[in-house]
């Protein structure tokens, strides 16, 4: 737990803010103009170092684990946004490189296991390459803490998408990207001038779709695929929040309103992995799995067809509860657990 | 001599001839059995595979990857003729919470959609008992392949109404941290020990 906190946490807290404040120096009224815009880029990267080496060592190349590649496009998008930071590059060139970076990143984090793989490749890519265009255009166009909020918010709902799914290894980096974010509302809060337009976009971009729909890939639960297209999508809204003329408002109000808007995808994401959650921890049950045996769908599987599958083939819990019972005057009783004399009405369950 | 009595002193002896006479009988047929290396088909149905780990440091937990699939050649006299290759799925795991099973097939652990395979190929097989023997072999799990040594007990072979089948058990300890399996590590143990019960019916 130390480590998970500590490593996970804490520490890409200490160094994003570290590279920031040396970077951008809030103190100053000419922030950023004296540090530049590739400090996003290079805190979530550097800060992305500790996060993942807190759930798993880190990966030799190419990685075993397909997911694993992260940890090194993440650095790799550092390098394009801190390039794409330090040079005025003519749009085209940085939407081609945009465009080039997804591609790699759909090619890399889509293994050939996956089901329809090609298919995953471009949604990645399209994720990916959307998101580092939007967040970038967003932030762009609206400086301020509202689009660094957004991101907060959209890596913290991933987390809990994540965790509903039983991945909590990419839960808990998903939640070190949105506290590392957290970092950089707070000085965007400080001082507005300073953005996360293009370097910082890049390294969301390839964090939040990766780790996202990577979840998806190993889950083993019952949260539909467009949860998770949902949710690794949602940097994306920053963008037509960004687009809402709010006028007579102020900052605070505007900031408020664009985060609600941006945050609608996120919240959808949210409902249906809180209600995975709740399923799995009823009352009573042996938190965080729930009762042994218990189906968390369907306690009645639909006909296999002739095939058996082993893990619809134990019955719920439910099923070997005693039937009703018809009393004297005609009306059904429905029965209770037993006591330990064999008498019903002393039953100290029901 | 009466007939009858005559009769019934020669069939004794005959019953006590066959019955000196059988236990060798059955000692050259197991050990026509045993010089021959024999192939089996490992039976899902009647092997095991449990495995074992701390939680917590409260209690062992215990748990199972149902229907394990392979075969194995084996030859008593000559042990070294043997070999063993042995695989599960990782989907198949049961721990008796399907929430739990689902969390363990996800990339946390055994990540069993990239690595749906478990399996296990001895590479030497000797013997290191009466009905012992020491397997050296490659564990494969989660993607990465670790040398083990395991000893196995041979605990019989026998002629079957469902045909000529052996069986083994075998109990040994790895380590989930040398298979990239280090998720919640301090709360569950590092090392399994996996119990391992197989049965197999000859080719």
């Amino acid at each position: 737990m130390v480590r998970l906190i500590g490593l996970g946490v804490v520490l890409p807290v200490v160094l994003c803010a570290g590279v920031l404040m040396a970077a951008w120096r809030p103190w100053r009224r000419d922030a950023q103009l004296a540090g530049g815009l590739w400090a996003g880029a290079a805190a979530l990267a550097l800060a992305s170092l500790p996060a993942f080496l807190a759930v798993d060592p880190w990966p030799g190349l190419p990685p075993h684990v397909t997911w694993h590649w992260i940890a090194w496009l993440v650095p790799v998008a550092a390098v394009a946004g801190v390039a794409d930071a330090l040079v005025r590059w003519p749009t085209a060139v940085r939407l081609l490189g945009a465009v080039t970076l997804a591609a790699v990143c759909g090619r890399l984090l889509v293994g050939d296991w996956v089901d329809h793989a090609w298919s995953w490749r471009a949604v990645m890519a399209s994720a990916i390459a959307a998101t580092a265009i939007s967040v970038n255009a967003a932030a762009d166009r609206r400086p301020g803490a509202a689009v660094p909020l957004s991101m907060c918010v959209a890596a913290l709902g991933a987390s809990i998408v994540l965790l509903g799914s039983g991945s909590a290894k990419l839960a808990q980096l998903a939640g070190a990207l949105s506290a590392c974010l957290g970092v950089v509302v707070a000085i965007n809060w400080w001082r507005p001038t300073v953005s996360l337009s293009r370097g910082g976009a890049a390294v969301i971009a390839v964090w939040l779709p990766g780790l996202v729909l990577s979840g998806y890939f190993a889950s083993w639960s019952e949260i539909p695929p467009w949860v998770y297209v949902l949710a690794a999508i949602a940097p994306v809204f920053a963008w037509p929040a960004a687009l809402i003329r709010l006028e007579g408002l102020r900052v605070w109000q505007a900031a408020t309103i664009r985060v609600a808007v941006a945050a609608l995808p996120v919240a959808v994401t949210v409902a249906v992995a809180v209600l995975a959650l709740i399923r799995q921890t009823e009352p009573g049950s042996s938190a965080p799995y729930g009762p042994a045996g218990r189906h968390s769908l369907s306690d009645d599987p639909p006909d296999s067809g002739g095939t058996v599958d082993v893990a619809k083939r134990r019955r719920p819990w439910s099923d070997v509860q005693p039937r009703p019972t018809e009393s004297a005057a005609g009306e059904l009783r429905q029965p209770c657990h037993p006591d330990a004399s064999g008498s019903e009405r002393a039953c100290s369950i029901c | 001599m009466k007939p009858r009595i005559a009769f019934v002193t020669l069939v004794m002896l005959a019953c006590l001839g066959a019955a000196a006479l059988y236990p060798t009988a059955r000692a050259q047929a197991t050990n026509a059995s045993a010089d021959e290396t024999a192939w089996f088909v490992v039976d899902p149905v009647h092997s095991t595979l449990i495995f074992a780990i701390d939680h917590m440091g409260l209690t062992t937990f215990y748990g199972r990857i149902n229907s394990p699939t392979g075969e194995f050649q084996f030859n008593l006299s000559d042990p070294t003729a043997s070999s063993f290759e042995i695989s599960v799925k990782a989907e198949d795991i049961d721990t008796g919470a399907d929430d739990r099973d689902k969390h363990l097939k996800s990339g946390d652990f055994f990540d069993a959609k990239q690595f749906p395979e478990i399996t296990f190929k001895s590479t030497a097989v000797t013997r290191s008992g009466k009905a012992t023997f020491a397997v050296t072999g490659n564990v494969t799990l989660h993607g990465i392949t670790k040398p083990i040594n395991a000893v196995i007990e041979h605990i019989g072979t026998k002629d079957t109404p469902g045909g000529t089948k052996s069986g083994f058990t075998a109990k040994f300890t790895i380590k989930r941290s040398d298979f990239g399996m280090t998720y919640g590590k301090g709360m569950i143990g590092d090392e399994v020990t996996l119990m391992i019960g197989i049965e197999g019916r000859k080719k």
